[in-house]
């Protein structure tokens, strides 16, 4: 048998790497996603898996068809802009294909719901509402428990 | 949290309500660990492959060897931490240059090819003979990792030794590159006061050489004491000065850093220093800048520079060695979950707590952890490693 060339092995080390490297971009090339859009980075397909998601929240136009009293006094006041769900929980928990199939999440024995927007804290908004005992006379006698909803309702929460 | 006196008496530990997890947890301490320990060994075995430092010339293999065993293990923690291990291969798939953690994959496996590559060229002798005396399976294995080639042509001893080499030289920059990249990661976060430094690959890194050369060091001392045939005291030295003056070098930079942010009076400083006084105080005064660095500072000092010689060396060798692996491991977390500890109003803490048996609790990090260990030796029986049987690399010395 021929000796080996002493470099042969060198020779063959490329052969495998040059192989292993077309071998990588040829898997590369099938597996990156077909949709993937080069341009923005990213999967196009995403768009529609996540439009296929089953609905969670309905947003606030969802509620109308069944609550349109709360929706009528919601809608002329200050908190207009919020979200039911956002204290209420998701509308697919509260009904499904057009029916009520659980009692929607209300939150009637706590105060950290409110607090949880309302609270303090120096890096809100001057001109935000924030809750504070002391320039408020209503609010300077209150303990701990007092309800926030005794005096405002949550709906339309001007006193 | 007084110290941090914002206005109007305002409410601190104010924790937004999508971070009140530590989402980086152990699993993200021990994989810039074993990184680090790759980068650390291979450094240690270029000592001699690229430098010709003689002393290391027995362990110069061996810390390959190491090397690719703890390189093998680098990324799993990623996998658990993540948690969709089937989808490894996407990281290969659409890496991006505004995302440095997309191109960890690219990072990572070119060097482990660098290391498979060299230490194939390295034990391309062992492996022929091997071949020869091999008989029926084990053959066709030997036979394919020489490549088919079975016969070992004296001259091309010249050109693996050359090749070798060149490998190892490249090796250098690229082992900086892996771990110098670990630390960009974590310094390129602006969002997080505690790693934002571009200081913080420098740190990586030399903190990477110090843990590989530590580690080097226990498992060189376990091995030779399990084949009960004696240690190279001279080499042993010879480890313990490299490894005091690369921590010198570590701390040094640890210091730097912090020295500067605290000098600057920064914004940050604000909610670092109650950082590192509260919730990190035991593991990162007392322990990272404190007695697993002055500790070891002193028992190497006092190692390198008496006249200490054989089995005291030894220990003492070991006890700063351990001490500087464990230094190692506490600033990985000190900076990973230390810096997540931050919330993100930065006006209080988050609580992380340790898991034991969860999914990315310490069960899973200490077996991950273990498994390099396994490798090396499993690696160790079918290669030898410390026998000199290995092409000899030893570079020409000028004088
Ligand atoms: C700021 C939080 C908040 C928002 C936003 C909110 N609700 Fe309410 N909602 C409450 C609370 C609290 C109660 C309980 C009132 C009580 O017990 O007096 C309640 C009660 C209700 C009730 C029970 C009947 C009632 O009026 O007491 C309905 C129905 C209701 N909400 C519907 C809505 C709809 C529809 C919207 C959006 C248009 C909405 N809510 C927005 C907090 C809110
Ligand atoms: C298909 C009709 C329907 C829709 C749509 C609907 N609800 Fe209701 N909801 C009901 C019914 C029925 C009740 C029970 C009323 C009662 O007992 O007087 C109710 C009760 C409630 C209550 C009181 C607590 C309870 O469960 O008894 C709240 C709060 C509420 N709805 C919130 C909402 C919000 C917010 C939406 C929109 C995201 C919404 N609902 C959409 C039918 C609907
Ligand atoms: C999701 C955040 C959010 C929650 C929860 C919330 N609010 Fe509000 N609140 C607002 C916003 C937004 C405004 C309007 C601010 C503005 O007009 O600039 C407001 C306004 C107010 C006002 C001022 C009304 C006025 O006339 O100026 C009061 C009082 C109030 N909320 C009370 C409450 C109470 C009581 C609760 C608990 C039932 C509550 N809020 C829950 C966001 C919230
Ligand atoms: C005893 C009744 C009472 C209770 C309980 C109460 N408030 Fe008020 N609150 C008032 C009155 C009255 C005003 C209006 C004061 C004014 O405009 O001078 C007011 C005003 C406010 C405002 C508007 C401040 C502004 O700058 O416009 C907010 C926000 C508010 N309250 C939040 C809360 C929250 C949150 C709670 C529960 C923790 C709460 N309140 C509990 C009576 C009450």
């Amino acid at each position: 048998m021929k000796e080996p060339s002493p470099k042969a092995h060198f020779v063959r080390l490329a052969g495998v790497l040059g192989v292993a490297f077309v071998v990588f971009l040829t898997l590369k090339a099938i597996l990156v996603p077909s949709s993937w859009d080069y341009d923005n980075w990213y999967r196009g397909d995403a768009l529609e898996l996540n439009a296929s998601y089953e609905l969670a929240y309905g947003g606030n136009d969802s509620c109308v068809a069944c609550h349109q009293d709360t929706m009528d006094e919601f809608s002329q006041a200050k908190h207009q802009q919020l979200s039911c769900e956002s204290c209420h929980g998701a509308l697919a928990d509260h009904v499904k294909d057009g029916v009520k199939i659980a009692d929607a999440h209300m939150d009637d024995e706590s105060r950290w719901q409110c607090l949880n927007c309302h609270e303090a804290r120096v890096n809100k908004p001057k001109d935000f509402p924030q809750f504070d005992k002391i320039t408020i006379n209503e609010h300077k006698e209150l303990d701990d428990e007092m309800l926030c909803i005794a005096c405002h309702s949550p709906h339309d929460p001007t006193p | 949290m007084e110290q941090l006196g914002l206005p109007g008496d305002t409410l601190v530990n104010y924790i937004f309500p999508n971070n009140a997890h530590v989402t980086w947890s152990i699993m993200i301490v021990i994989y810039p660990y074993i990184t680090g320990l790759v980068a650390g060994a291979f450094v240690l075995s270029s000592m001699y492959h690229v430098f010709g430092v003689k002393e290391f010339k027995p362990i110069a293999n061996f810390a390959l060897v190491a090397a690719f065993s703890f390189g093998m293990f680098a990324a799993v923690p990623l996998l658990f931490h993540l948690g969709q291990p089937q989808r490894f291969y996407q990281i290969y798939m659409t890496p991006h240059t505004t995302s440095a953690m997309s191109i960890f994959g690219y990072v990572y496996s070119s060097y482990l090819v660098l290391l498979m590559i060299e230490i194939w060229v390295i034990y391309r002798k062992v492996f022929i003979e091997k071949a020869n005396e091999a008989t029926g399976r084990m053959r066709n294995f030997w036979w394919v990792l020489c490549l088919g080639i079975t016969t070992y042509n004296p001259e091309s001893a010249k050109f693996d030794k050359q090749f070798a080499k060149f490998l190892a030289g490249i090796g250098i920059p690229w082992a900086c590159l892996l771990h110098g990249y670990v630390g960009f990661v974590f310094g390129s976060v602006k969002a997080v006061a505690w790693w934002a430094t571009p200081l913080q690959p420098f740190i990586f890194l030399s903190s990477a050489i110090v843990s590989g050369v530590a580690m080097m060091f226990m498992m060189y001392s376990f091995i030779m004491w399990r084949r009960g045939r004696g240690y190279d005291y001279v080499m042993v030295k010879k480890f313990i000065i490299t490894l005091w003056m690369a921590f010198i070098l570590d701390y040094a930079l640890e210091v730097l850093e912090i020295t500067f942010v605290s000098y600057e009076q920064g914004a940050h400083w604000a909610v670092i220093k109650p950082l590192l006084l509260g919730p990190l105080y035991e593991s990162y005064v007392l322990g990272q800048m404190g007695f697993l660095s002055l500790g070891p500072i002193l028992v190497l000092g006092i190692a390198s520079l008496l006249d200490i010689k054989d089995k005291a060396l030894l220990y003492l060798g070991n006890l700063g060695s351990l001490m500087l692996v464990l230094q190692v491991l506490v600033m990985r977390f000190n900076v990973v979950v230390g810096g997540q500890l931050i919330s993100k109003s930065e006006r209080g803490f988050v609580d992380y707590e340790f898991e034991f048996f969860a999914k990315e609790g310490l069960l899973t990090a200490t077996t991950i952890f273990i498994m390099p260990f396994v490798t090396y030796y499993i690696i160790s029986r079918f290669i030898p490693i410390f026998e000199g049987k290995s092409i000899d690399t030893e570079p020409k010395r000028l004088h």
